[in-house]
């Protein structure tokens, strides 16, 4: 055993000697290495990041949402529905939201309106996000002109800015009491967007919603646990789709990594020759450039993730935020917290180490038998 | 000690340019003393010590090291005997550049797992038997001929071999280097080891005692003389 | 179908590994049909060195389907907020038929490498490559297994519908439901735990066994053909019998787990899944104790594989050798196992026996 060991210390010790010597021959595959376990890093860490964020957010919202249906199409909920919600077994409490979506022309952006009970505004009085301030341009005193359904103007008064911390649910969000936002909208005093409920055991959410289903047929119950798998699915085929396209990248890398390693110098040639000539066998010539290949995979692989690590979790993430993030006007700044996940490191290391395993096999092998008495031969 | 019965070896088989370097060559090589193997380039001189120090197999006949039969071993069998039993010097001296002077003579032992300690101490005492003790630290390609002949006969006694071959030693040195060459190998041999040398330099003659000459001719021995 | 991440790595290296074994049983073919020791011919000596890429190629596929066999219970495990009903790798792998197939097939092309490197190993340090037609057989067998394998894996991919409600393990582990692992699930502990203790007293002393019939013959490098009785028919027996308990013990121990073990690790006497082990909530203690069962269980197969082929005389030294450090590889591998099962069973707040 202590001999082995020996054995591979000195096997690495030549290998690494090697590498250094040839530096201009290596540097091109390993840029390219590195750059490979970059990107499909970044894919993973970030979406990683925004699903971890995603289920953290999605913690606090509620349990069901009822909305009313009409001809498939969302539509307004009767105030009067709440009271036989209430009556449903398995029901906590019962809600009223209202919200809706407001088209400003001026900036071709799409604000989220609400009203939000736990914090009470005076009629005329709105609260608006971060982002929403930045590209309006408008901060705590200044009005925002919003122009009512029957026509008329409405100025509101900005008497706050949601926190930036906040950002990724907030971000285009406007809070505004109830006498407003029935004014802007032209709602009615009985009729509400939606209904939020909780539920006294989570785990017969799943049934509660097919009481609300029977109650009132032209219900659609949303719960969270779907809203939660929604947003997985989504990140995860978004990440399954950036992967198949870097396929291509990773293809011209096998191809390189086989050329490289293939395309001995006559340089090289010689080495091997002499080396079996003075005693080393066809098997630890083998073992030799294994270790060649695990020392460039592991200084891939190590640079790589920790360029992406850094790019995804401190430098903003711009490289595929547009991709995962999907399309929108507004976008939040946040910083989304770092995590490793053992599968994520499995997952890199099969597109990225293995394949350039393979890709060296053969022809590691085909260098490693060249005959013994060559080096006499001359 | 070596015996060969019948030996064939044939290059590039069943090809247009199928070469048979040795035929049914029959020959028996005692341990001890110095043995020149003669002859013109492409006389199979090279193969035969290739054969000898198993560098290579016989396409037929059979070849026994001390009554073990060699010649079917697979690779990995005939390395393991030749580690142990034969050190080569080449014409070329064969040293791998990049390296310095120490690893190279380190370099044959490796794939066996010596503790690096005791090999260094090995490879340092034999640099400072041939005087290259000042330069072990020098990367090869700064060596002069005489120094880089030297390096490798270094190398070919880091295993403790008991048999030494040299092919063309002198080939590359002018007269003077190639006595203090000859006369190291002189020294071994006299030490028990067996030298086996394949030369056509009449300095090989002259600079040490040399015990048998095998002349070789086209694949085949034309003369075996002991002196 | 879904597509991410982890399933696109895992389809590749189901990939890379049947491409690898193919093309290592495209070799294994022909250097059988011309393999011949004896000769010194060019041909030969090619073949022999091709010999040295079928190694390593099947060494490649053994590493790879390690890693695929963790990956893909890992992705099955983070894939059950994907599915209704799922609340675990049980759930995920139930969604079609080809879920639990494409695992027991991972796991069986993971043991057959592991005993063909075995095999390999010895027959490398065997001067007249002895078991040359039988390794090379043995891998013409595994290859199609691969295709099987990447086959059904690509089935149960390409099924994965989220639409599909499945079921969560505690119905298909629970007590009441039909089916094997229902079966496993609804054995009383007491008598599973005897079982399970019997059997490694078993492996104990068939281990023990199996070393003592080993004795070293040091007449290297000219060892003599032992006569028939010196052969060792003993020592073959022994070693059929390790292997044979081996592969019983992991059957029997995966049995404890679910039927016994798992209650206790998750304080729920109704709790009976295997894979919720693996989650960080159990802080991954699944992993520590499936990887020395893995590690035992292929040892021991190995050991048992190889001991019968004492009697060949190039391996009459290699073979002890082996034998003796794989046996002590698998005791140890299941001591570990016993140990660390018998402590979580002690230091559970649940009481499941009397």
């Amino acid at each position: 055993m202590r001999d082995f060991l020996e054995q591979q210390k000195y096997l690495i010790d030549y290998t690494l000697a090697a590498l250094l010597r040839r530096k201009t021959r290596n540097i091109g595959l390993l840029l390219v290495y590195t750059l490979l376990v970059f990107l499909f890093a970044s894919t993973l860490l970030l979406g990683q990041g925004l699903r971890r964020e995603a289920a953290i957010l999605l913690q606090d919202a509620p349990e069901v949402i009822v909305q009313r249906l009409v001809a498939g199409r969302h539509d307004l909920l009767p105030a009067a529905w709440l009271e036989t919600l209430r009556r449903i077994r398995g029901v906590g409490t019962v809600q009223g939201r209202l919200w809706g979506y407001y088209y400003d022309p001026a900036v071709k952006a799409n604000y989220t309106l609400m009203v939000a009970p736990e914090r009470p505004l005076a009629k005329g009085e709105i609260v608006v996000g971060a982002a929403l301030a930045r590209v309006r341009q408008i901060g705590i005193g200044d009005y925002l002109g919003l122009r009512a359904a029957n026509g008329q103007p409405l100025p509101l008064k900005v008497t706050g800015i949601l926190d930036t911390a906040s950002e990724l649910l907030s971000a285009d969000l406007l809070l505004l009491s109830e006498a407003s936002f029935r004014a802007l909208f032209d709602f009615p005093p009985d009729v509400y967007t939606d209904a939020v409920l909780t539920v006294h055991n989570p785990r017969e959410a799943r049934t509660v919603a097919e009481k609300i289903v029977l109650a009132f047929p032209d219900s659609r119950p949303i719960l969270r646990s779907e809203i939660l798998r929604t947003y997985d699915a989504v990140f995860n085929w978004r990440e399954g789709m950036l992967f198949v396209v870097l396929g291509t990248l990773l293809l011209t890398f096998a191809i390189l990594a086989w050329d490289k390693a293939a395309g001995l110098s006559a340089e090289e040639k010689r080495e091997i020759g002499i080396l079996k000539a003075i005693g080393w066998e066809t098997g630890d010539i083998l073992r030799m450039k294994l270790w060649d290949g695990a020392l460039l995979s592991l200084t891939a692989f190590l640079v790589g993730y920790t360029l992406a690590w850094w790019q995804v979790f401190h430098g903003g993430a711009r490289l595929f935020m547009p991709v995962l993030k999907g399309w929108a006007v507004l976008y939040p700044n946040f910083q989304l917290t770092p995590a490793v996940d053992g599968q994520q490191i499995l997952v890199l290391l099969a597109v990225t180490v293995l394949p350039y395993i393979v890709a060296t096999l053969i022809p590691s092998w085909r260098a490693a038998i060249a005959d013994p008495d060559a080096a006499m031969r001359g | 000690m070596i015996e060969f019965s019948v030996v064939t070896k044939v290059f590039n088989q069943g090809q247009p340019n199928e070469c048979q370097a040795l035929r049914e060559v029959s020959l028996t090589l005692e341990r001890g003393g110095i043995t020149v193997f003669k002859g013109p380039s492409g006389s199979g001189k090279t193969t035969l010590l290739t054969l000898v120090g198993c560098l290579a197999r016989p396409t037929s006949g059979r070849i026994k090291l001390d009554g073990r039969l060699l010649s079917n071993l697979p690779e990995r069998f005939l390395t393991e005997v030749r580690r142990h039993t034969f050190g080569f010097v080449f014409q070329q001296f064969n040293l791998i550049r990049g390296l310095t002077v120490l690893e190279n003579v380190m370099l044959p032992a490796y794939p066996l797992g010596r503790p690096y300690r005791e090999l260094s101490d090995a490879a340092r005492e034999w640099l400072d038997r041939f005087g290259l003790g000042g330069k072990i630290a020098n990367p090869v390609e700064w060596l002069s001929g005489g120094e880089a002949q030297r390096t490798a006969l270094a190398r070919a006694l880091i295993n403790d071999p008991a048999v030494l071959i040299a092919d063309e030693p002198t080939a590359n040195l002018d007269s003077a280097l190639s006595r203090e060459v000859l006369a190291l190998l002189g020294e071994l041999a006299a030490q028990g080891r067996t030298v086996l040398i394949s030369s056509h330099d009449p300095l090989v003659f002259e600079a040490i005692p040399v015990n048998r000459v095998i002349e070789l001719h086209d694949g085949q021995i034309a003369g075996d003389r002991r002196c | 179908m879904l597509i991410m991440p982890a399933i696109v790595a895992l389809q590749l290296v189901a990939f890379g590994v049947t491409g690898t074994v193919l093309l290592a049983s495209g070799f294994a073919w022909r250097i059988l049909r011309r393999w011949n020791i004896e000769s010194g011919s060019e041909l030969q000596l090619r073949l022999e060195r091709r010999t040295y890429l079928v190694s390593t190629l099947v060494g490649f596929a053994l590493g790879a389907e390690l890693l695929s066999l963790l990956l893909f219970v890992h992705t099955a495990e983070s894939l059950s907020s994907q599915f209704v009903g799922a609340m675990c790798a049980t759930g995920v792998l139930n969604v079609n038929a080809f879920g639990f197939p494409a695992l027991l097939l991972k796991i069986a092309v993971f043991f057959l490498a592991a005993l063909w490197l075995t095999l390999n190993r010895i027959d490398n340090r065997g001067y007249d490559y002895p078991l040359v037609r039988l390794k090379y057989g043995l891998l013409l067998a595994i290859a199609p297994l691969t295709v099987v394998e990447l086959a059904v894996q690509t089935g149960y991919f390409l099924g994965l519908e989220p639409e599909v409600i499945t079921s969560c393990c505690g119905s298909l582990f629970g007590a009441g439901g039909r089916g094997v692992a229902s079966e496993l699930a609804g054995l009383s502990p007491w008598p599973t735990l005897i079982l399970f203790y019997g059997t490694g007293g078993l492996i104990v002393a068939s281990g023990g066994w199996l070393l003592s019939t080993l004795t070293a013959d040091s007449s290297f490098p000219h060892p003599q053909p032992l006569s028939r009785g010196e052969r060792g028919a003993e020592g073959q027996l022994a070693g059929m019998l390790f292997a044979g308990i081996s592969l019983l013990g992991f059957a029997i121990a995966i049995a404890a787990i679910i039927a016994a073990l798992s209650p206790y690790v998750y304080e729920n006497p109704n709790h009976h899944c295997p894979f919720c082990l693996l989650k960080a909530g159990y802080d991954y203690i699944g992993y520590a104790l499936y990887l020395p069962l893995f590690a035992a269980t292929t040892a021991g197969l190995g050991a048992g594989t190889v001991a019968p082929f004492r009697h060949i005389v190039s391996l009459q030294v290699v073979v002890p050798d082996e034998v003796r450090r794989l046996t002590w590889l698998a005791l140890g591998g299941f001591s570990l196992f016993y140990g660390l099962a018998t402590w979580l069973m002690v230091r559970s707040n649940l009481i499941l026996l009397g």
